[in-house]
C-alpha cells in the first residue's frame, strides 16, 4: 500500500483498532471461561478452546496484518504453510499412535 | 540499475519486496514454532494419565500479558498508520507505548520465570513430598553434607499425583504453610525448571523462545523509533514500509501468544 | 526468502512464469522446501540442546538406565518424537539435493542438444508436485520404528506417488536428446551421465519404499547404495556439470575440455565400482554402521546363527576400497584443471556454449546487477532455430528480427 491516507482517516483508524482490541479481550476472555467449565472432559475443552483462538488468531491476522486486504499471492504461501503445519502434527500425531495393540510406550 | 517495487507496489502480486519476504520469513517461523507446538502435543497425548500438570501457570499473569500484547499490537499498527499520513511525532508516540508494553511483557514473564525458580519439590525420605516456594536456604545448608535447614511455604503431600493438577478441588483445598526441612529428610530436591518434566521442558522452551522473538522485535522497533529521522526524512514512503513490515513481524509474535496463551495456561 | 522474492517480485520485464529457465523453477521450489522444511529440525534441535545443557527429557524416555542405573532425568519424553522432526526436514532435504541439480542437467542439455528441452510445462508441474508432495512422505525413513499397518500405508502410498513427477522429469530429460544436434563436451557428458546414474539410484528407491520389502533392506547396505547413486552420480555430476558450463561466465575462460573428459570417465567408472556392489551387499543381509556388516551383532542376538553373511560379501569391501581410493584420484584432474584454467584456460566471449538464456547475456564475469542494461524477455527460454530469428539460437531477451506483436507481459 503506497497511497497516503487523509489526516481525518487515523481517528477513525483508530477507532477501527480499538473495536479489533475489544474483539480480542472478548475471545480470551471467552477462552479463559471456557476452560473453567466444570462438566467437559479434557479432550472437549481443548477442542473449544482451541477454536476460540484461532477465531482470535484470525482477528490478528487479517486485521492487523492487512492479511484481509492483501492479493492473492500471500495467501497461496500461507495455504501452504498451514497445510504443511498440518501435515507435520496429524501425521505425526497418527503416527505415534498408531501402534498396534500391546505395544509398549513407555 | 534501480531494484523496482522496494517501495511501490508490484501490479500484479499488490505487494512490494520486502512485504512478500517478511511474510515468507513468518511462514517459516509457522514451521519453527509448528515444530515446537507439535512437540507439545506429543509429549502431552504420550504422558501416562495423571502424569501431565494443569493449573502449573498463573492465569491472571497469562490473561495480562495477552492484553499487554494484544494492546501492543494495536499501538504497532497505529504507528504504522502515522507514518501513512506522515505524523512522526504520533508514530513515536505510538511505538513509544509498543515498547514500554513489551518491556512490562517481558518484566512479567520474568518474574513468572523466577516463580518457578523458587518453587521446589522435595522428595523425603518418608516417602513423601514437600512441595512451595523458597523462603529461605538456613547458612550451613548442604544437601551433599546433610546439614542446615530449608524452608518453603508450602505443603506436604502423600505422593506426586497430588501435585499434578492444581486446578482439582482437592489441590484447592489444600492449606499451605511455612515448613522448614532438615538436609538430613531430603532425598532429592530439585526446582520447576525446564528438568523438572516434560511439561515444565517444553514451557521453558516455547516461552523462552518466544520471548527471545519478542526481544529481537522490540530491539528492531526501537531501533527504528531511535534512530527513524534520518530515513524519514529523505525517504518516509520507504521508512513507513519498514515500519509495517516490521510491525508484522510483531503481531505475528503476538500470534504465537495467542496459541501459547491458552495451550500451556488454560489446559 | 531471497530466491522466492526474487524470483516472484523481480523477474526482467517480459519474463513470464513459463519463460523461466526451468533451472529457475527447481531453484524455485527448492526455496520453499527449504524455507518450511527446515524449521522443524532447527525446533527438534532446540529440544536436543536443552536435553543437552539444560537437563529436560524432551527425548528420553521414562526409566532410562544408563550404566546400570537409572539416569536423573524428569522422563516422559520420546526419541521417536526426534524421529519425526528430523525426518520432516530429512525427506524435504534430499529434494533440496536434486532439484538443482536436475535443473542444471536440463540447461546443459537443452544447450548441448540445441533445441528447447521436451515438455517443458510437464517439467514444471512435476517439480512443483515433487516439491509438494515431499512434505508428506518422511515416515519412510520410519518404517521400522514399529509403526500401525494404516500410517505405514500412508506413507508407503504418497511415497509410490512422489515417485511419479521424478520419473516425469527424468523421461522429459531423456526425451529431450531425441532429435536433438547432440554436442558432446564436458558438461553434456556430465549431465548425460546423471540420467542413468540418477534413474538407477531413483528404481533403487522404490523397494525402500514400499514397507514390505523395507523391512528387510532398512538399515542394509542397499540404502547405502541407494543414496549414494542419486547424490554422487546423481547430484554430484550435475554439479560438475555445472561447473564446467558456468566456469566461462565466471572466469571468461574454458576449463581444458581433454582433462575434463578424463574426469567424467574415471569419475563414472569409479563411481560404479564403488556404489554398484553395495546393492548385492544389502541383500544378502549386509547391515549398515558396523564394520563387520554386523555379522557378530546377528550371532550375538540369535544364538547358533553363523554363516550369516557370506565371506564373499565381505570380500567385496576391498575392491570397494580400491575403487574409492580410484574415484578419489579422479578428482584430482578436476582441482588441478580447475585453478590452471582460471588463469591459463582457452579464453572465450560472453555466451561460449552459443546458449539463449538471459544469464549468458551478462558481461564477464557479472558485474554489480548482472546486467548492464535491464533485458526484456520476448521469447521462451529455448529457443534454437525459431522462426521469429534469423540465427541458430535467439538469446531470450534479443529483439525480434520481424516485428511480431510480442506484449511484454509482467
Amino acid at each position: 500500500m503506497s497511497e497516503s491516507e487523509h489526516k481525518v482517516d487515523l481517528n477513525s483508524y483508530i477507532r477501527r483498532c480499538a473495536a479489533v482490541l475489544v474483539a480480542v479481550i472478548c475471545t480470551t476472555s471467552l477462552m479463559i471461561w471456557a476452560s473453567y467449565l466444570p462438566h467437559f472432559g479434557w479432550p472437549a475443552k481443548v477442542a473449544m478452546i482451541l477454536g476460540i483462538a484461532v477465531v482470535n488468531a484470525t482477528l490478528v491476522a487479517g486485521f492487523l496484518m492487512h492479511l484481509f486486504s492483501e492479493k492473492k499471492m500471500i495467501f497461496t504461501v500461507l495455504a501452504f504453510t498451514v497445510f504443511f503445519f498440518a501435515g507435520l502434527m496429524g501425521l505425526t500425531i497418527w503416527a505415534m499412535n498408531g501402534f498396534p495393540p500391546g505395544t509398549a510406550t513407555h | 540499475m534501480e531494484i523496482p517495487y522496494t517501495v511501490h507496489n508490484r501490479p500484479d502480486t499488490g505487494i512490494y519486496n520486502a512485504k512478500l519476504g517478511i511474510w515468507l520469513f513468518l511462514a517459516s517461523e509457522v514451521m519453527l514454532f509448528g515444530g515446537l507446538f507439535s512437540a507439545y502435543v506429543l509429549l502431552r497425548v504420550g504422558a501416562l494419565p495423571g502424569e501431565w500438570p494443569h493449573g502449573w501457570l498463573d492465569v491472571r499473569f497469562g490473561t495480562l500479558n495477552t492484553i499487554i500484547l494484544a494492546l501492543s499490537a494495536i499501538t504497532t499498527l497505529l504507528a504504522w498508520a502515522a507514518c501513512k499520513v506522515r505524523d512522526f511525532g504520533k508514530f513515536r508516540f505510538f511505538h513509544g507505548c509498543t515498547i514500554l508494553l513489551a518491556l512490562t511483557f517481558l518484566g512479567i514473564k520474568s518474574y513468572e520465570y523466577h516463580d518457578k525458580w523458587i518453587h521446589y519439590e522435595i522428595q523425603l525420605t518418608n516417602g513423601k513430598f514437600a512441595d512451595g516456594h523458597l523462603v529461605e536456604k538456613s547458612a550451613d545448608f548442604d544437601l551433599a553434607k546433610k546439614t542446615g535447614t530449608v524452608t518453603l511455604h508450602g505443603h506436604i503431600v502423600e505422593n506426586r499425583e497430588e501435585l499434578m493438577d492444581l486446578r482439582s478441588d482437592a489441590a484447592k483445598k489444600a492449606v499451605h504453610s511455612e515448613i522448614t526441612i532438615t538436609a538430613g529428610d531430603i532425598k532429592k530436591m530439585q526446582n520447576y525448571g525446564p528438568w523438572h518434566n516434560t511439561f515444565t521442558a517444553i514451557y521453558f522452551t516455547l516461552t523462552g523462545l518466544h520471548a527471545l522473538h519478542i526481544l529481537g522485535g522490540t530491539l528492531v522497533i526501537f531501533y527504528f523509533w531511535a534512530f527513524g529521522g534520518s530515513m524519514w526524512k529523505t525517504d518516509p514512503e520507504r521508512f513507513t514500509n519498514r515500519i509495517e513490515v516490521s510491525g508484522l513481524f510483531w503481531h505475528f509474535v503476538d500470534l504465537v501468544w495467542i496459541f501459547l496463551f491458552p495451550v500451556l495456561y488454560l489446559t | 526468502m531471497n530466491f522466492i522474492a526474487t524470483i516472484i517480485q523481480l523477474r526482467a520485464p517480459g519474463m513470464t512464469w513459463m519463460r523461466m529457465p526451468f533451472f529457475v523453477w527447481a531453484q524455485f521450489v527448492t526455496a520453499f522446501i527449504l524455507l518450511l522444511a527446515f524449521p522443524p529440525l532447527e525446533a527438534a534441535g532446540v529440544l536436543q540442546l536443552m536435553d543437552n545443557l539444560v537437563h529436560t527429557s524432551f527425548f528420553l524416555p521414562t526409566g532410562l538406565a544408563v550404566g546400570g542405573q537409572l539416569a536423573d532425568r524428569s522422563g516422559g519424553g520420546s526419541p521417536l518424537l526426534w524421529q519425526h522432526l528430523f525426518w520432516f526436514l530429512g525427506h524435504p532435504e534430499v529434494y533440496v539435493l536434486i532439484l538443482p541439480a536436475m535443473g542444471i542437467v536440463a540447461e546443459v542439455i537443452a544447450n548441448n542438444t540445441r533445441k528447447p528441452l521436451w515438455g517443458y510445462k510437464s517439467l514444471v508441474y512435476a517439480a512443483l508436485a515433487v516439491g509438494f508432495l515431499s512434505f508428506i512422505v518422511w515416515a519412510h525413513h520410519m518404517y521400522l520404528t514399529g509403526m500401525g499397518q494404516k500410517i505405514a500405508t500412508f506413507f508407503q502410498t504418497t511415497t509410490m506417488i512422489i515417485s511419479i513427477p521424478s520419473v516425469i522429469i527424468l523421461t522429459c530429460m531423456f526425451l529431450s536428446l531425441w532429435g536433438g544436434s547432440i554436442r558432446i563436451n564436458t558438461p553434456m557428458l556430465f549431465a548425460l551421465g546423471f540420467l542413468p546414474m540418477f534413474g538407477i539410484g531413483g528404481l533403487t528407491g522404490l523397494p525402500l519404499g514400499l514397507a514390505a520389502a523395507d523391512l528387510y533392506l532398512h538399515d542394509t547396505y542397499y540404502v547405502i547404495a541407494h543414496f549414494h547413486y542419486v547424490v554422487a552420480p546423481g547430484t554430484i555430476f550435475a554439479l560438475f556439470a555445472g561447473v564446467y558450463f558456468w566456469f566461462p561466465k565466471m572466469t571468461g575462460r574454458k576449463m581444458n575440455e581433454f582433462w575434463g573428459r578424463v574426469h567424467f570417465w574415471c569419475s563414472f567408472v569409479f563411481m560404479n565400482l564403488v556404489f554398484m556392489p553395495m546393492f548385492a551387499q544389502g541383500i544378502k543381509g549386509m547391515l549398515r554402521r558396523m564394520s563387520d556388516g554386523a555379522v557378530n551383532y546377528s550371532a550375538a542376538r540369535v544364538p547358533g546363527a553363523i554363516d550369516t553373511l557370506p565371506g564373499s560379501v565381505m570380500e567385496l569391501n576391498g575392491w570397494i576400497f580400491a575403487a574409492a581410493i580410484g574415484l578419489g584420484l579422479a578428482q584430482i584432474p578436476f582441482i588441478v584443471n580447475l585453478f590452471w584454467s582460471i588463469g591459463h584456460g582457452e579464453k572465450v566471449g560472453d555466451n561460449p556454449w552459443d546458449a539463449t538464456t538471459v544469464d549468458w547475456q551478462t558481461p564477464t564475469p557479472p558485474p554489480h546487477g548482472n546486467f548492464s542494461q535491464e533485458p526484456h524477455i520476448v521469447r521462451g527460454p529455448y529457443e534454437y532455430n525459431a522462426p521469429d530469428h534469423a540465427g541458430e539460437f535467439a538469446p531470450q531477451s534479443e529483439p525480434p528480427v520481424k516485428n511480431h506483436d510480442d506484449h511484454h507481459a509482467h
